[in-house]
């Protein structure tokens, strides 16, 4: 378990005079799934971008993520409107997975989304929720090493992003990778994840981290030992 | 809806039964069936053109020349559209020459080809030199409307280049290809026959209404102008109709 997945060191990165980033070091565990929690705007989806190598860092250097396999969950769906639910999932599967394993995979993740009935609709006939659902379906079925998250349960309703959270962690312990899960929601956070980094607002430096010993299972909205820290995070939060 | 879709058919009946009015009226008064004929004279014309030997074989010759030229320049300007539109270095390469033929009068076109090329030749680098410009700019247009979003998504997912062609950017553009080959197509036409007036090919409409004109045959010209509508509407047709079917459906 305590292998490094990737490890970032003194990055920074700037738009004009804008800082965003100040400076971020850590190093993240193979298999493991680190938060990094902190208000709207201090720059967490500009951290994502870079560690996806979408964007360069100004300075600093991220190791190990090389060109290793990554499902991105961006913050809006991102689906073609021209494919059905299940052609967008083949758009992005076709030329990794095996053409005889492609139908059986697509079904299967669709259906963990719950979201199968939908599998020959186009997007624009579904809700913003059931677009979300295909889109996380669409990265969860995607084979990757690294699996980057940035707000994936915003635009869902408390009791179907429950669902849907319990539903990932399930799909996650069945085929572990290292998952970046970028939220300004310290329940999300403290209820998904092995580590929780606080980031101050910009320019976004580590204000705080926690490591979440609770198993699991036990890991219930209500549980006590989350709801101390989840007051403890906010109350950090706030203080900006 | 029902009562709407007959006051349409009303409304278009009600136009066509004016334009014949007028024109007939308009016959009637300059009275020379030699400047305008009537529609009757018109339509007889037009009847002795449809049952005479060689009609179908110049028909066939004019639409097998358009449909062969537009088809050209359809693939070609899908080719040169796709690769400006996915390379900003080709684009900037061929605005200068895109912009030099669109602003090329045809009728220059025209007389040039006459100079460099036999009559039939002429006809289809001529339809090619209109129309090819028109769908490269639209592909490019369509491919520059893509949201970057939806590309970055597809380059992270390293989805493959082919992949990446028949699902995102060829549907993409279809909107835009579908208007650019209904202009296209019916510009076609026009500059065929303009191109078949002076090229003068053994077979080809263009070539019957000059001979017409020659001999002051108006009647005949009329005929033939009608013919050359109804293939122009006829096309329309059919690609609207096969748009609004492939169109779009997602919606």
């Amino acid at each position: 378990m305590n292998q490094m997945e990737f490890a970032l060191s003194g990055i920074t990165k700037s738009y004009g005079p804008v800082q965003v980033l100040a400076g971020l070091s850590l190093t993240v565990q193979t298999n493991s799934i680190v938060a990094f929690l902190g208000p709207s705007g201090c720059g967490k989806t500009t951290l994502l971008s870079i560690i996806a190598g979408l964007k360069a860092p100004d300075q600093g250097q991220v190791a190990g993520v090389d060109d290793k396999p990554i499902s991105y969950l961006f913050q809006e769906p991102r689906l073609l409107d021209w494919l059905t639910v299940a052609e967008n999932l083949a758009f992005v599967l076709k030329d990794h997975i095996p053409r005889s394993a492609l139908s059986e995979r697509i079904d299967y993740y669709l259906e963990q989304m719950e979201i199968a009935v939908h599998r020959n609709s186009y997007p624009r006939r579904l809700s913003g929720g059931q677009r979300q659902r295909v889109a996380i379906a669409r990265a969860l079925a995607y084979p990757s090493r690294l699996l980057l998250m940035d707000e994936p349960f915003k635009s869902l309703d408390l009791s179907l992003k429950w669902a849907l959270m319990t539903r990932f962690l399930q799909l996650w312990t069945a085929d572990p990778r290292t998952v970046i899960l970028v939220t300004h929601d310290p329940k999300e956070a403290l209820l998904l994840a092995d580590e929780v980094y606080v980031l101050s607002p910009k320019p976004a430096l580590i204000k705080s981290h926690h490591v979440i010993n609770l198993p699991r299972p036990e890991r219930k909205p209500t549980a006590l030992p989350l709801l101390q820290l989840e007051q403890q995070i906010t109350a950090e939060l706030i203080r900006d | 809806m029902k009562a709407s879709i007959y006051k349409n058919r009303l409304v278009t009946i009600s136009s066509i039964l004016t334009l014949f009015l007028v024109w007939s009226m308009a016959a009637a008064v300059v009275g020379k069936e030699i400047i305008l004929p009537s529609p009757l004279v018109t339509l007889t014309q037009l009847y002795h053109l449809l049952t005479s030997g060689g009609f179908w074989t110049h028909l066939g010759a004019t639409l097998s020349r358009g449909l062969l030229g537009f088809g050209l320049s359809f693939l070609a300007g899908l080719f040169f559209g796709l690769l400006s539109g996915l390379h900003s270095a080709f684009k900037s390469f061929f605005h200068l020459w895109l912009t030099v033929i669109r602003s090329t009068p045809s009728m220059a076109l025209i007389l040039l080809a006459l100079i460099w090329f036999e009559s039939d030749a002429v006809t289809l680098f001529v339809t090619f030199l209109v129309v090819f410009p028109l769908i490269t700019q639209n592909v490019t247009e369509g491919l520059a409307q893509i949201d970057p979003r939806l590309k970055e998504m597809a380059r992270l997912y390293r989805v493959r280049f082919p992949t990446i062609l028949y699902r995102m950017y060829l549907p993409a553009i279809l909107p835009y290809l579908a208007t650019a080959a209904a202009a296209g197509l019916g510009l076609t036409w026009k500059v065929m026959i303009a191109a078949e007036v002076l090229a003068y090919p053994r077979w080809g409409i263009g070539a019957r209404m000059d001979t017409a004109r020659t001999y002051l045959q108006t009647p005949e010209v009329f005929a033939w102008t009608i013919v050359v509508i109804t293939i122009s509407l006829f096309f329309d047709r059919i690609l609207n109709a096969l748009i609004r079917k492939q169109l779009l459906y997602w919606e």
